[in-house]
């Protein structure tokens, strides 16, 4: 008998016992898009965005051309970017530019190291241009709003699915 | 069950909660989103100074362009297999198995100052050795051996350099750009993308080959684009050229200048969808010039042997989503001939010896489908063409072909730079003279290359 009610224990135990917690991917911060704080510039829309990403020239608030700086290839930033304002999967983003560059339609933005010193890029280049992770802005850079939405909005493009 | 079992049940139950790693315990609800800063508090972000900007290439009162010498390209090595060719596939196409390297471009291009750019492109070719025309005399087959001086006097075959483009361009703004030079004709999806590491299959459509438009201009060239909204953009192409004469590189043999142009919508969502229609309207003249040099003049008059007014019109749409890849273009040239430009000529192979030029019409469209996969790109394609062409050749100037045909095949791309293609391809020309009236059955393969 008491084999039987050991046996019913341990069924009943490994019946209640949770195949795995249920854990949620840690939630990223959005990305934001920021410029140098003298470039009298506050918003910015996502076909904007793309033109100056895609490589086209596009000028600046002061009259000269926007300076694109791309996050890393495969950070996370740069994935987030490329698929919501480029619609671009990670797979797809080597052969757009090499298309591009045959067409003759425009060179990648500068990739720079890391997405902190892009900030100090735009801290100190009149007319850079980048996007970080939220958690890393400071001042001297201005985020802009994309398509009239900041980074805390709902709704922001940049959120991280 | 007891109060006992009962409690260890629920402790062992509870027990992976409390065992759970702190680390790994992630919240339920998303992080709450920091507001941006404010940057009149807290802490800055540190400036680069001058030397560590230029340590980037980065020049603070410089252009803000990189104004570094740019140097890309693309090559392709092919193999090309015929079945059982007859006639004029056989004198094109090569009756046996063929290795060849295709194309090898190179690219330059440079931002002279934030307006201002140039650009050129370039294929090494091993034409024109080899070429080959076909006369009622015979096949005449083109030969540049040449004994080579720097290396003992072997014999050496010398090939070509074709200039695709060449070109100044100048950004007076996003809607205004101007190209001075030689450029692409802006038209269709396949003739600007043209490099083989781009192109699902391994071999262009009858549309693009038949010179239904002409593939380059040399002029001026405005384009610009226009958003009109997050998801919609409108772009424009005028084209002011020599047009699409023997010579037209560089010399115009008459005084009409060719005018074309290209309107497109692009639409970013869920799906790309590129669209736009082309056109170009100028005056074709074939002439040599013909000088009467007396004692102290040199009068010049142009023969004409050929003269037109040639409208071509393109039309193209282009769709991707995810993997899948749809493209279609349809291309057509109107072609009526002047007066004094309609010549009697031989007709090689037709019912009469001799005939006058033909007012014409000729068509030529494909639509192509693939889809591309996650696993190492792999790419199944399937290409259906369809047309009716006026052979552009010297000897069979006026022959109409009918023709269709379709092409399947693999691409995969184990790189991104690497493109490998395998390709069958069936092509029936079912109206026309005799002479052509064959059909074409080849197995391609192409590796295709970007550097």
């Amino acid at each position: 008998m008491k084999l039987i009610k050991l046996a019913a224990f341990a069924l009943l135990a490994l019946a209640a016992w949770p195949a795995r917690l249920p854990v949620r991917a840690e939630a990223r911060p959005p990305l934001a898009v920021v410029v140098g704080s003298e470039l009298k510039l506050s918003e910015i829309s996502l076909a904007t965005l793309r033109t100056i990403f895609r490589g086209d020239p596009t000028t600046a608030p002061d009259g000269k051309r926007f300076l694109p700086l791309n996050a890393p290839l495969k950070s996370f930033e740069r994935e987030l970017f490329d698929r919501k304002v480029l619609g671009l999967a990670p797979d797809e983003v080597a052969q757009f530019w090499i298309t591009r560059r045959i067409r003759d339609e425009g060179l990648p933005p500068r990739t720079l190291p890391s997405s902190e010193l892009g900030l100090r890029v735009v801290a100190s280049y009149p007319g850079a241009i980048t996007y970080v992770s939220t958690k890393i802005v400071k001042g001297g850079v201005r985020v802009l709003k994309v398509d009239g939405k900041l980074p805390t909005d709902a709704g922001y493009l940049l959120s991280a699915p | 069950m007891n109060k006992r079992t009962l409690c260890l049940l629920a402790w062992l139950w509870c027990a992976p909660l409390f065992a759970q790693d702190a680390q790994e315990a992630k919240p339920e609800i998303p992080e709450q989103t920091e507001l941006p800063p404010d940057p009149a508090s807290g802490p800055t972000v540190e400036a680069l100074s001058d030397t560590e900007l230029e340590a980037l290439g980065l020049d603070a009162a410089g252009p803000r362009v990189d104004t570094s010498l740019h140097f890309w390209g693309f090559a392709d090595f092919n193999s090309s297999q015929t079945f059982r060719p007859k006639g004029a596939v056989a004198v094109a196409q090569g009756r046996h198995q063929s290795f060849y390297v295709g194309n090898l471009n190179l690219y330059f291009s440079k931002n002279l100052s934030e307006s201002f750019r140039t650009m050129a492109e370039v294929r090494l070719t091993y034409l024109p050795n080899g070429n080959f025309t076909v006369t009622p005399d015979g096949y005449l087959q083109t030969d540049t051996s040449a004994f080579d001086y720097a290396n003992g006097q072997v014999v050496t075959r010398w090939g070509g350099i074709i200039m695709q483009r060449i070109y100044l361009e100048w950004t007076l703004h996003r809607f205004l750009s101007v190209r001075g030079g030689q450029y692409l004709s802006p038209f269709g999806v396949w003739n600007v993308d043209h490099g083989t590491p781009v192109i699902i299959p391994a071999q262009r459509p009858l549309a693009l080959i038949s010179n239904l438009y002409p593939e380059r201009q040399t002029g001026l060239e405005f384009f610009g684009r226009w958003n009109v909204n997050n998801e919609q953009t409108l772009g424009y192409h005028l084209t002011l050229s020599n047009g699409n004469g023997p010579i037209s590189e560089y010399k115009d043999l008459d005084r009409n200048k060719a005018v074309g142009g290209r309107l497109y919508w692009e639409y970013f969502g869920k799906t790309y969808v590129r669209s736009g229609v082309s056109g170009i309207y100028g005056r074709d003249t074939v002439s040599t010039p013909a000088a009467t040099i007396s004692t102290s003049t040199i009068d010049l008059k142009d023969e004409i042997n050929a003269q037109a007014d040639s409208l071509a019109l393109a039309a193209d749409l282009l769709v991707k989503r995810g993997g899948l890849h749809l493209q279609t273009e349809w291309m057509s040239l109107q072609k009526r001939y002047t007066t004094e430009g309609r010549k009697v000529h031989a007709v090689l192979g037709g019912p009469v010896a001799q005939a006058a030029s033909a007012d014409v019409f000729s068509w030529a469209g494909y639509v192509l489908g693939g889809y591309r996969t996650s696993w190492y790109g792999l790419m199944p394609f399937a290409t259906f063409q369809a047309g009716n062409l006026s052979l552009a050749n010297a000897s069979l100037p006026d022959a109409r072909l009918g023709l269709a045909g379709f092409t399947t095949g693999l691409n995969v791309s184990p790189i991104d730079s690497v493109v490998f293609k395998i390709e069958y391809a069936y092509i029936r020309v079912f109206r026309g003279p005799s002479i052509v009236k064959y059909t074409l059955n080849a197995l391609l393969f192409q590796a295709a290359w970007s550097f």
